[in-house]
């Protein structure tokens, strides 16, 4: 089953006063997470849908990461 | 031999020195390829299969072909951001640096953990270490690096062909990334997974959902931990003859 709704999301780096806002395409997806892996770090995960491919089948999945100046977090 | 997969496994400590990630000068005599080589033939003369637990050979060789040697860092940019990718290392993305702040946003590789140097930044499942080759495009649009590699999963017979195009535009601080995996025997089950670790106070960050696209109206329910993609593991092979081949 899809479990991805969005197409956006967006991380915000409080210290830095950067955010990342990652653009994905909805229909290539299954699964989106967010994970905080020790103290320094946060993961994303973009992962399509698992399926069987014959020859020549392909899997393809587009993705962007644009970085700005953030705005306040509250 | 003094060498074994123990210590040709290690993390052994590289550093950036221009356009390349070297081993540091202090990483014991027999951290070289030759060596590794002369591992492996051992390992064939004794009819050894398995270097870790169900995967064979390649997996391990990878990640030490990865410990003992040198890596090429591509770089591209524009007047907003800089990005780095080092081929040898499964493509990864090691750094993406945002000019005006002069910040890395990406995660960088920590010499303690298990899998230094492929460690930190951007990275895509089922690719692990493998050695990628690559093209630069460039255009009035931008610039994109082209990596392209035949990947082995589970056995040299299950084999898929990976292409990632990493691109900027001409200006602005974006990078954009298109991956295509395509199967090339007869049937094979696959899925894609990017990975980026980012660089941020773990007390400090946030990610909010933006609600942007229609459907968008309740909270991803795919926030969740990583141990939910367990399922998800499909160690990659790379031929190890075509990595000695293109090492460096």
């Amino acid at each position: 089953m899809k479990n991805v709704t969005g197409n956006k999301w967006a991380l915000f780096n409080k210290e830095s006063g950067l955010a990342v806002i990652n653009t994905f395409d909805v229909q290539e997806l299954d699964v989106a997470t967010v994970s905080v892996s020790g103290a320094d770090a946060v993961s994303m995960s973009l992962r399509t849908i698992q399926k069987p491919l014959r020859q020549g089948d392909k899997i393809a999945v587009h993705h962007s990461y644009e970085i700005v100046e953030s705005l306040p977090v509250k | 031999m003094e060498c074994g997969t123990s210590s040709l496994s290690l993390p052994y400590k590289h550093a950036v020195e221009g356009e390349w990630l070297k081993l540091c000068k202090d990483a014991p005599s027999y951290a070289n390829l030759n060596e590794l080589e002369n591992f492996m033939e051992t390992c064939d003369k004794h009819e050894i299969v398995h270097l870790s637990e169900s995967r064979g050979m390649n997996a391990r060789y990878d990640q030490m072909r990865a410990n003992v040697t040198d890596h090429r860092i591509l770089t591209i940019e524009n007047p907003d951001v800089k990005v780095q990718i080092i081929p040898s290392l499964g493509g990864r993305i090691s750094s993406i640096i945002h000019k005006k702040s002069g910040k890395d946003v990406l995660q960088p590789a920590n010499p303690e953990t298990y899998g230094y140097p492929a460690d930190g930044g951007y990275q895509e499942s089922p690719v692990a270490i493998e050695i990628f080759d690559y093209e630069l495009k460039e255009s009035a649009s931008g610039k994109t690096i082209v990596l392209d590699a035949i990947l082995r999963n589970r056995s040299v017979e299950n084999a898929f062909r990976y292409i990632r195009e990493i691109s900027i535009p001409a200006s602005g601080a974006k990078v954009e990334i298109a991956s295509t995996i395509e199967a090339l025997p007869e049937e094979e089950v696959l899925a894609g997974e990017a990975r980026p670790a980012w660089g941020v106070p773990s007390a400090s960050a946030r990610a909010p959902h933006l609600r942007s696209d229609r459907a968008g109206r309740r909270s991803l329910p795919g926030w969740t931990h990583r141990a939910n993609l367990h399922s998800w593991n499909f160690p990659s092979r790379t031929k190890r003859e075509g990595a000695v081949r293109n090492s460096g």
